[in-house]
């Protein structure tokens, strides 16, 4: 029992659901051991010197998924065994990203008047005095012909002229 | 190496340097110019022949009889293509060019060894604007009695760019005897003494016609007070002390030591240096000495922005000559107050203007200005030049406060521009009783409209009230009974003079013939201080007291004014204030806020009120009883609760002066020592205020005494959720109060204090943390690292169950989408 794959390098971060794959290197024919795992499966494939910078193997039909490579072993007979672990996140995120999910964290999305626990803060402090704008403050303040004193005194209106 | 050549006055080298023929080639070009054959030319040296834009150059007119002819030489900075410095002198003596134009290398090359011109002894009398070899640099301003280092070149010694010493002299009164406790600085020690000087030094010239004339200067020194005996360089820390202080500042220049002074009106407090990291928030004041070249316009370009004129005092001349040079004005004091991003600077200039035998009058110039720093990291003073060549035959018609106007005394703008000395002089003239301005004294015009605009009633024009809270929905106070005036120092010194001289028979009539035979201190009900200016109606006019306004304090001469304040005065005071990290820390209970009201104290305001609106802070003053009521007003639109009153609060505002006493010398003595009061207020009254904030005591104490608080709600905070916030969102509390003369002595201006946390994330927080979103997306429309909470994975058929559950668990972990 065989299958066709295709091994790729991978240079993206596991926990990247679209992978950038570049051009892989295609193997017709991929036996897995005996009592293999779907999950962390064991291949055998013939060697090319290509394979030794690879680590990450697309697995056609019936496994249709994709792998981590985790372990390489060159065998005698001139044969690479592989081990796997799969990619859930890469096999089936055609199927999930249509789905609706409760996003708690974003990079690019933000609500930034949620307190957030995650935001690390210095037992000191700063503050900051805001002043009137100075225009205003001119006008508070005397000015050169500006009243500073006020004076209350009894005069009734006056009915005749200066004098003292 | 020197390049001389001579220029036309649109730049143009009319005449190269041959090789020393430029001497020759412009005095006979000068002999042209006495024989009317051309207009004017320059001579421009041109430094470096690398540096063919930087040069000294000069103008040359003509002027005089044949044969004492004196040519000036002036500045020609205004012209764009020779944005360098000047000489101005007199040159005596039409066969005397060649003589003085070698004399003006010579000083020069006294300066600068690059010019190699013979020295020659200088008698006559002129001034060298001399810049550096960059031509950028104004170093100094020689003249025949020495030198005077302009504080750029001060700033240029902090940064190390000469090799001149200034000893700057503290004179401590704080000690007994005062002392004086002097340092030198120099580029050696000036690096350990200012710490990292390029960063508070760094001359910035506006670009102006007069290049003398702007100046800024980042904070140039902060606590320069080094104690005897310690090093300079290991920056000792010592408490501030308080000290009437006086700067002394020596230029060594070529061996020859020229001192400057400045003093400081009254004690203030002198921070030392420390190593202690600078937080923020004060800048320490200190004192600085400005002396610039004056030139009248400059008081007329700067008129608006001088705050307060008048004769200040009177100055023997030993005391005048401390204060200024014969050839310069020194600014002989300034205070500062202000914080990071918002400086405040007021000068005081004392300007000579008359001189009475052994007595000069001085004209006390007070400067305030407001900058706005933000687009420049640190503060730093703005100065301006106001001051004038001293000369003991001033006369008073070619002043700029000219003793005599002219113009249309018909015209309401007219009269409302005189000075009070210029409108005596129109009083005695051509002014008659009917042209006297304001009110009817005593009691108003009965038939006036107090809402017409005439100004012939004493009630105020409610739509000279303006309308930020509608006063019109409050009601007027009749006059008639009691009558207020509004006096500014001046007329209140003028008042109590006036009460001194007044004629025998107007105390006779007060105390003993008017017909209730009261006391005359009856008649005066209140006399208060107020720190504010207090709006007023009216032209000014006399005052009458007494029955059937009989008798007035004041006759033609006696300059006696005042004006009918209004009964509540508006003052409106615009802040804007905006988020900082614009995320949930700007508010409670992260980020607190505090409102410093005068006179009232300081209160906590909930932050989320202050932000994205024209906050306003109102105050209704009532002069009939000197109370106030403060009111903190969100007037912004963002929010729809927008235009509410967010805090309110009483206070006393007017300071009593008593007023009661037996005889006249109680009254007097009390208006006078008021007024005395008031100067010292006017004077210091930045100086106060620069205390008050920088040093945190009014502002500083009830915030610090929450600032404990604060912390540890906003770390609470951090272990908590929105419910915390929420908890505390509503919060206002009171944190004191204070009223009367203390508070006087205070902060006069309302301000605004926001304590924030101060957040640390690392840079890249979103790409490996993410940033907190809690909605509902769909996975395909995202971009970058992503958590998710509960994702349902049943759609996944073909996986296993063990496959489903790896995969619920990368999401909700983690990954990148």
């Amino acid at each position: 029992m065989s299958f066709s794959a295709t091994l790729y390098n991978c240079s993206d971060d596991p926990r990247k659901a679209v992978k950038s794959l570049a051009s892989g290197s295609p193997v017709a024919s991929i036996v897995p051991t005996e009592a293999c795992d779907i999950l962390n499966p064991t291949f055998i494939l013939n060697y090319n010197s290509s394979y030794a910078t690879c680590n990450y193997i697309v697995v056609d039909a019936p496994f249709n998924r994709s792998y981590f490579i985790t372990d390489m072993k060159i065998d005698i007979g001139k044969k690479i065994e592989i081990s796997c672990a799969v990619d859930v996140l890469g096999t089936y995120w055609n199927q999930i990203k249509g789905n609706t999910v409760n996003v708690v964290r974003q990079e690019n999305l933000r609500e930034p008047y949620l307190p957030d626990d995650q935001y690390k803060i210095y037992t000191d402090f700063q503050n900051k005095t805001y002043l009137p704008n100075p225009t205003d403050i001119e006008n508070l303040l005397a000015e050169d012909t500006g009243k500073n004193f006020i004076i209350s005194y009894v005069g009734a209106p006056r009915t005749s002229g200066g004098g003292n | 190496m020197i390049v001389n050549n001579l220029y036309e006055t649109n730049g143009r080298v009319v005449h190269p340097d041959t090789g020393g023929t430029i001497v020759d080639e412009f005095t006979r070009r000068v002999y042209e110019l006495g024989q009317d054959k051309v207009d004017s030319y320059y001579l421009g040296w041109i430094k470096k022949d690398t540096l063919p834009s930087n040069c000294l150059c000069s103008s040359l007119t003509v002027d005089g009889e044949e044969g004492t002819r004196t040519f000036t030489w002036e500045n020609i900075t205004d012209d764009a293509n020779f944005p360098c410095g000047y000489i101005s002198g007199d040159i005596e003596g039409a066969n005397q060019h060649n003589t003085t134009i070698s004399r003006r290398l010579a000083y020069i090359n006294q300066l600068y060894p690059e010019y190699s011109c013979e020295m020659e002894d200088i008698s006559t009398t002129w001034n060298f604007y001399l810049y550096d070899s960059t031509g950028e640099h104004l170093l100094g301003i020689a003249n025949s009695s020495g030198i005077t280092i302009p504080i750029k070149t001060f700033a240029r010694l902090c940064m190390g760019y000469t090799d001149a010493s200034f000893t700057i002299t503290f004179r401590d009164e704080s000690s007994s005897p005062a002392v004086n406790r002097h340092f030198t600085l120099t580029p050696d020690n000036l690096g350990n003494l200012m710490n990292d000087s390029d960063d508070y030094l760094e001359w910035i010239d506006e670009d102006d016609d007069q290049q003398t004339a702007h100046c800024k200067l980042r904070v140039a020194l902060r606590g320069f007070y080094v104690p005897p005996g310690r090093r300079y360089d290991t920056r000792p820390q010592y408490e501030p002390f308080n000290a009437q202080w006086f700067v002394k500042t020596t230029c060594t220049l070529n061996s020859v030591q020229y001192d400057h002074y400045a003093y400081s009106q009254s004690p203030d407090t002198i921070y030392p240096y420390t190593t202690e990291p600078y937080t923020g928030g004060d800048y320490n004041r200190y004192g600085r000495i400005f002396e610039f070249p004056f030139q009248e316009r400059d008081l007329h370009n700067f008129a608006d922005k001088i705050i307060q004129f008048g004769i200040h005092g009177e100055f023997t001349e030993t005391q005048l000559l401390s204060f200024i040079s014969s050839q310069n004005l020194y600014i002989v004091s300034n205070n500062i107050f202000g914080f990071k991003d918002n400086i405040s600077a007021a000068w005081a200039a004392f300007v000579p203007l008359y001189k009475f035998t052994d007595i000069f009058k001085c004209l006390c110039l007070q400067y305030r200005t407001d900058i706005d720093i933000t687009n420049y990291p640190g503060s730093y003073l703005q100065g301006y030049i106001l001051g004038r060549t001293y000369a003991t035959d001033v006369t008073p018609e070619d002043e700029f406060l000219a003793k005599w106007k002219t113009g249309d005394i018909t015209d309401p703008a007219f009269k409302k521009s005189l000075r009070p000395w210029q409108y005596e002089n129109f009083q005695e003239n051509d002014f008659t009783e009917e042209d006297m301005p304001g009110p009817t004294p005593g009691g108003g015009d009965p038939g006036g409209d107090p809402d017409d605009d005439d100004e012939k009633d004493n009630a105020p024009d409610k739509q000279d009230w303006g309308d930020p809270m509608n006063p019109s929905n409050g009601f007027d106070i009749p006059y008639g009974f009691a009558n207020y005036k509004a006096f500014n120092n001046a007329g209140i010194v003028n008042f109590a003079e006036r009460l001194w001289d007044a004629p025998d028979d107007f105390w006779d009539a007060l105390t003993i013939t008017n017909k209730n035979n009261a006391n005359w201190l009856d008649y005066f009900i209140s006399l208060r201080a107020y720190p504010y200016w207090i709006n007023s109606t009216g032209e000014e006019a006399n005052i009458y007291v007494g029955a059937g306004g009989k008798f007035y304090l004041g006759d033609e001469g006696t300059n006696l004014y005042a004006s009918n304040p209004q009964h509540i005065t508006f003052f409106v005071l615009n802040f804007s204030i905006d988020k900082y990290y614009n995320n949930f820390l700007d508010f409670a209970p992260y980020t607190k806020a505090y409102v410093y009201l005068p006179f009232s104290g300081t209160w906590e305001v909930n932050p989320k009120y202050l932000y994205h609106t024209t906050l306003q802070i109102l105050l209704k003053l009532d002069i009939t009883d000197g109370s106030g009521v403060w009111q903190v007003i969100r007037s912004g639109a963002e929010s729809a609760g927008s235009g509410y009153i967010i805090l309110e609060k009483q206070c006393k505002i007017g300071v009593e002066i008593p007023l009661s006493g037996l005889n006249a010398t109680t009254m007097s003595s009390n208006i006078v020592n008021a007024t005395l009061g008031t100067y010292q207020r006017t004077g210091n009254e930045m100086g106060k205020i620069a205390g008050t904030i920088t040093s945190g005591a009014a502002l500083g104490g009830p915030i610090g005494a929450t600032l404990g608080m604060a912390a540890g709600a906003v770390m609470t905070g951090l272990e908590n959720s929105v419910d915390m916030a929420n908890a505390n969102r509503e919060h206002i509390s009171v944190n004191g109060g204070m009223s009367g003369l203390a508070a006087a002595n205070c902060n006069v201006i309302p301000s605004i204090t926001l304590v924030r946390p101060i957040a640390q994330n690392p840079d890249n927080f979103p790409h490996t943390i993410g940033h907190l979103v809690n909605k509902t997306e769909t996975l395909s429309s995202l971009t970058g690292f992503t958590t998710c909470r509960n994702v349902d994975v049943s759609n996944v058929g073909q996986a296993t169950e063990k496959e489903k559950a790896q995969l619920k668990k990368i999401l909700e972990n983690g990954f990148y989408a």
